[in-house]
């Protein structure tokens, strides 16, 4: 009996580990970002980026009709980290509920994620490759940003890369 | 108690996290290995001892997770000295916690291993997509023009742009038969790192899409104007010796990752383009030579790989295809609205040009028409046969050609007929141009003059302008210099007659 406390407290200490430690990875990405900014005088928020990077798994515009039809809401954004217990932001997966299936729609990785500030910072020496990485992610991760990976998602699949103005 | 343990269990799981993550990585496996030993050990001494032998395992679990094997190994070393101090010699224990921390490290190494293999598979799936869908939807935008500018940005924006095949700059050269060079046409990307990200900072800042993008590069210099100035000035002979040449002739693209100092075109490159490595695509289809493309990346520095440059070739395949075809329609489009003997516009030109300026003449932009023909055709063309009569076509043309302003259009109507197109020109401003042909066929030696009624070739000439009130039409227009260009035959030809006030047929 006294051993079955044990497990228990051991199971809900990893449990607790897994289910937060996205969320506190990211808590600690947006300290070291707003200290980062601090010191080098910028915003996030003001940072630019383009979403050209996001990989598309079907044709521009879909000619599929559950995609045609689906609404803006009809999107999911969700991340993607590497592991459990010690988690790290791969990117971003785009995909829609089709009949209850999940129809993949695209991804955006974050090493394809760059920022030309960033990068020519890290150029400079102003900032290491590290600091690069952390800072994308916050942007990436930005509710902002999620709202206009969505809006620009929906576009492209209605529209086309190429016939949006 | 055994409540207040579950509670510090989640407190401490919740503590840990909210502490690790503000530490690199090895750091933040090593707090959480020795937060689980922590857990473990507030158990065995406020609570029960007893289990401490099994309980330790679940350290040797976290580090084994956390550092594989050898976290395993070290593990289980610290658990027995733990083991030992607390409860005392169980030395059968030592060997069974090595045991457990190396499986256990073994295995989560095998799975990370198998995780990493999948995450590279699903890295170059990934890629691969992309190339995909980047192929096949410039492969439906090159299909959708035959103007070869419009191609030409097309190719090279899908060859630059983020969502293309990403490099940072591209320029393409074609190949000129008659110079047997390669003619420096279009080129987009950045002089320097600077401007680079300038440029990129810029394309980013206004979430600028394919479309816009192309706008942008060409209509607002976004791309350096100096990197087009500096391309169009170049022509790089067609030969063995230099790298574009070796490109063609052996049909491969190749990778230059150090600049061969022998190789003229190679310096050339480095030292107006800054280039320190660059790749050359040949543009080759049905075997004929249609260019090179030249791609480098000059801001980010990152080296080109042979993969990306098969990811690249059907890109330019497809590219040659589409120039060719361009290049083909180009030749005959100009084959219909040039008049093969003289090289001068013919009539199914002249309408479609005619038909634009009409609609924007105005009293302030009058348009003039001057027509002509030579004086006693007929009889030259009996003494002196029709191959020379050709021949006398041909050079009347270039003195007509030579005798009107820049943005003056000239044809031939047909026959010995020619006409003078004259844009936002008023009839006294045509009649000098008309006098000035006049006086330069009359000055001119034709071979076989001579034999003319009056000693020397020359032309009649009728002009009409829209000043002219009564002329509503393009046939008005036509018709007024008509009749001009008869008066001019009835009055004595060699001469130049306006019609000043033109009254339309009932």
């Amino acid at each position: 009996m006294n051993n079955l406390y044990f497990l228990i407290g051991i199971l809900l200490f990893f449990l607790t580990m897994i289910l937060f430690s996205s969320q506190f990875y990211i808590f600690a990405t947006r300290n070291y970002t707003k200290a980062v900014s601090k010191r080098l005088g910028f915003k996030v928020k003001e940072l630019h980026y383009s979403l050209d990077q996001i990989i598309y798994f079907i044709s521009l515009p879909s000619n599929l009709p559950e995609v045609r039809n689906a609404k803006i809401e009809d999107l999911v954004i969700e991340q993607d980290y590497s592991c459990y217990l010690f988690p790290k932001l791969k990117g971003i997966k785009i995909w829609i509920h089709s009949n209850k299936n999940r129809l993949e729609l695209g991804y955006l990785p974050i090493e394809n994620f760059r920022l030309p500030s960033l990068d020519k910072w890290e150029n400079e020496g102003k900032i290491s490759d590290e600091t690069n990485f952390k800072i994308s992610i916050c942007k990436l991760i930005h509710p902002k940003t999620i709202k206009e990976i969505r809006e620009e998602v929906f576009k492209q699949i209605q529209i086309g890369r190429y016939e949006i103005s | 108690m055994y409540v207040l343990f579950l509670f510090l269990s989640i407190v401490l799981a919740l503590s840990i996290n909210l502490i690790r993550f503000h530490f690199n990585p090895i750091t933040n496996k090593i707090i959480f290995t020795f937060s689980s030993l922590f857990l473990v050990e507030v158990y065995a001494t406020f609570i029960d001892v007893s289990p401490l032998t099994w309980m330790l395992l679940i350290f040797i679990f976290s580090s084994s997770y956390a550092f594989q094997i050898w976290g395993g190994i070290g593990s289980a070393s610290i658990s027995y000295a733990f083991l030992h101090l607390q409860i005392g010699e169980e030395l059968l224990v030592l060997p069974l916690y090595l045991l457990f921390g190396v499986v256990i490290g073994f295995a989560v190494k095998y799975i990370n291993k198998q995780k990493e293999e999948n995450d590279q598979w699903n890295k170059v799936l990934l890629k691969q997509s992309k190339y995909f869908h980047v192929f096949s939807e410039v492969s439906v935008r090159m299909q959708q023009t035959l103007q070869r500018d419009k191609l030409l940005t097309t190719i090279l924006t899908s060859v630059t742009a983020g969502h293309g095949l990403g490099f940072n700059r591209a320029m393409i050269f074609l190949h000129n038969e008659e110079t047997n060079t390669l003619t420096g046409i279009l080129g987009v990307g950045p002089m320097d790192i600077e401007s680079g990200y300038n440029v990129w900072e810029a394309i980013s800042a206004e979430k600028l899409k394919l479309k816009d993008l192309i706008t942008y590069n060409f209509q607002h210099n976004l791309t350096d104007p100096e990197l087009n100035s500096i391309l169009k000035t170049i022509e790089i002979p067609f030969d063995k010796n230099n790298i574009f040449g070796q490109a063609l002739l052996t049909h491969q693209p190749i990778l230059v990752d150090r600049i061969n100092e022998k190789d003229e075109i190679q310096v050339f490159f480095k030292n107006i383009f800054n280039t320190k490595e660059f790749a050359v695509i040949p543009l080759i289809t049905q075997g004929k030579n249609i260019g090179i493309l030249f791609i480098d990346n000059i801001v980010n520095q990152k080296p080109i790989t042979l993969l990306e440059l098969e990811y690249v070739i059907p890109l330019a395949n497809q590219a040659a295809i589409a120039i060719n075809h361009t290049s083909l329609y180009n030749q005959i489009e100009e084959m219909a609205l040039k008049d093969g003997l003289t090289g001068l516009h013919n009539q199914r030109a002249f309408q479609s040009i005619f038909e634009q300026y009409f609609q924007s003449i105005s009293i302030t932009n009058p348009l003039s028409l001057i027509i002509f023909d030579i004086d006693y055709f007929k009889v030259y063309n009996d003494k002196n046969g029709h191959l020379l009569g050709n021949e006398v076509l041909m050079q009347l043309a270039k003195v007509f050609h030579q005798s009107i302003r820049t943005g003056d259009y000239s044809f031939r109507f047909g026959g010995e007929e020619f006409v003078a197109l004259l844009p936002n020109t008023t009839l006294e401003e045509a009649y000098l141009i008309g006098e000035t042909i006049r006086k330069n066929v009359e000055q001119t030696v034709f071979p076989g003059e001579e034999k003319q009624p009056t000693g020397t070739l020359t032309i009649s000439l009728g002009i009409a302008s829209t000043e002219s009130l009564m002329i509503q039409s393009k046939n008005d227009l036509i018709d007024a210099a008509d009749r001009a260009l008869y008066k001019a035959k009835e009055t004595g030809k060699n001469k130049v007659v306006l019609l000043k006030e033109y009254v339309p047929h009932e």
